[in-house]
């Protein structure tokens, strides 16, 4: 659920998210929120490597597998 | 012995061959009527020799062994557990399919929902029937029955998600993972754990393979999902067999929209129809609060989670390695 609340705050407030890429545990810490160290990497790891998060792109790969 | 030698995908292959030999043979000695058993065979198809398989349990039926021999056993230790796997997930798979009221071809060639569920039950004590066959190997009876125990309570736990996925219309996010964990998280975690567990009793280790089989399975839950977003997208029609309202993208909006705009998800999510500008604005209104970028985060949480769990203490073996490439294949770029 954290990770969700962080995530939305990202998505919806650019001030928020330009502090979560350069200081991210003074950004959390202002809004009284915890992530575990692990999921501020892989936050910022996916914030850094993704150029587009919208959902066409992100099925658009999906193309080619067949999983399920 | 069968080893994993520099062709790991021909040794994999013969292993998911005596898996499913093991259970004709199982099915040719139990009793069971022909009749019966053509059904069974028709949703457990043998793997074709020429073509690589799309159906997805073929790919899996290897974990057990890939677990097993990544701990120092053998491949072939791991058929009963392989079978009685591949058995009990095409069961659930049938019951699933009608009980959320699913489409599936093979399922429906069974003829009807009474056949299915019968086929279902058959398919059922079948796997039981491979898992009391340890009995007869050279395998201490207490690690037997852990490993059965293991089995039931595991099946025990995906009922009880299945029950929580029936009896609520839409999901919160918390709802969301806890289906996702008890369903497909737990039952891939039994797959790894179970072929650890034969050649093992290290519960770090053990421990290690639970873990990435877990992660393997939220994995695929949430891939799942995102299909579902794929086949709106080519059919842009909000059909409501897409079941979108349980979409881990939906569960994410539900908890994080603000009230007012959540009324309006809410009768986009559910809406039903083919209207292009309300597929259009479904989609608008996932991107503008960040589902992707969530869902995006949380698949590589989970593969990181699952790498460093197989990465555990020291250097992977090639079985290792090969689980490690399964994580790595979930990526989106």
């Amino acid at each position: 659920m954290a990770l969700a609340q962080v995530v939305y705050q990202i998505s919806t407030d650019k001030e928020f998210a330009s502090r979560m890429q350069s200081d991210p545990q003074a950004a959390l810490d202002a809004q009284g929120w915890t992530l575990s160290k692990e999921e501020i990497a892989f936050l910022l790891s996916t914030l850094r490597k993704s150029e587009s998060t919208e959902i066409r792109r992100i099925v658009k790969p999906l193309l080619a597998r067949n999983w399920f | 012995m069968l080893e994993i030698g520099s062709d790991i995908d021909y040794s994999l292959k013969e292993h998911t061959d005596s898996v499913f030999q093991l259970i004709e043979d199982g099915w040719n000695t139990s009793g069971a009527w022909t009749d019966h058993v053509s059904a069974m065979r028709l949703v457990i198809p043998k793997p074709s020799n020429n073509e690589e398989s799309s159906w997805s349990p073929l790919r899996w039926v290897t974990l057990p062994g890939l677990c097993c021999y990544a701990v120092g056993g053998e491949l072939e230790s791991t058929l009963e557990i392989s079978a009685a796997w591949l058995l009990l997930y095409t069961s659930a798979h049938i019951v699933d399919t009608i009980e959320d009221g699913d489409y599936d071809p093979q399922v429906s060639k069974l003829g009807g929902p009474g056949v299915a569920i019968n086929t279902a039950n058959g398919l059922f004590l079948s796997a039981i029937m491979q898992l009391q066959s340890l009995h007869e190997k050279d395998i201490p009876s207490g690690q037997i029955t852990k490993i059965i125990s293991d089995y039931l309570e595991t099946i025990l736990l995906m009922t009880s998600g299945q029950h929580l996925d029936l009896t609520v219309p839409m999901l919160d996010l918390d709802q969301w993972w806890q289906i996702a964990e008890t369903k497909s998280g737990a039952f891939f975690s039994l797959a790894c754990r179970a072929g650890a567990r034969l050649e093992t009793a290290d519960p770090d280790k053990i421990d290690a393979y639970s873990i990435f089989g877990y992660h393997l399975g939220l994995l695929l839950q949430i891939f799942d999902d995102l299909q579902d977003f794929q086949t709106l997208l080519e059919s842009r029609e909000l059909n409501p067999s897409l079941n979108l309202e349980k979409s881990l993208a939906s569960a994410y909006a539900y908890d994080v929209l603000p009230e007012t705009t959540k009324v309006n998800f809410r009768r986009l999510v559910g809406a039903g129809t083919d209207q292009d500008e309300m597929v259009d604005e479904l989609i608008e209104v996932l991107d503008g609060c960040g589902a992707g970028l969530y869902m995006i985060s949380e698949i590589n949480k989970h593969q990181g989670l699952g790498i460093a769990s197989l990465e555990k203490g020291k250097p992977l073996s090639p079985a290792g390695e090969e689980l490690k490439s399964i994580l790595h294949g979930f990526k989106l770029d």
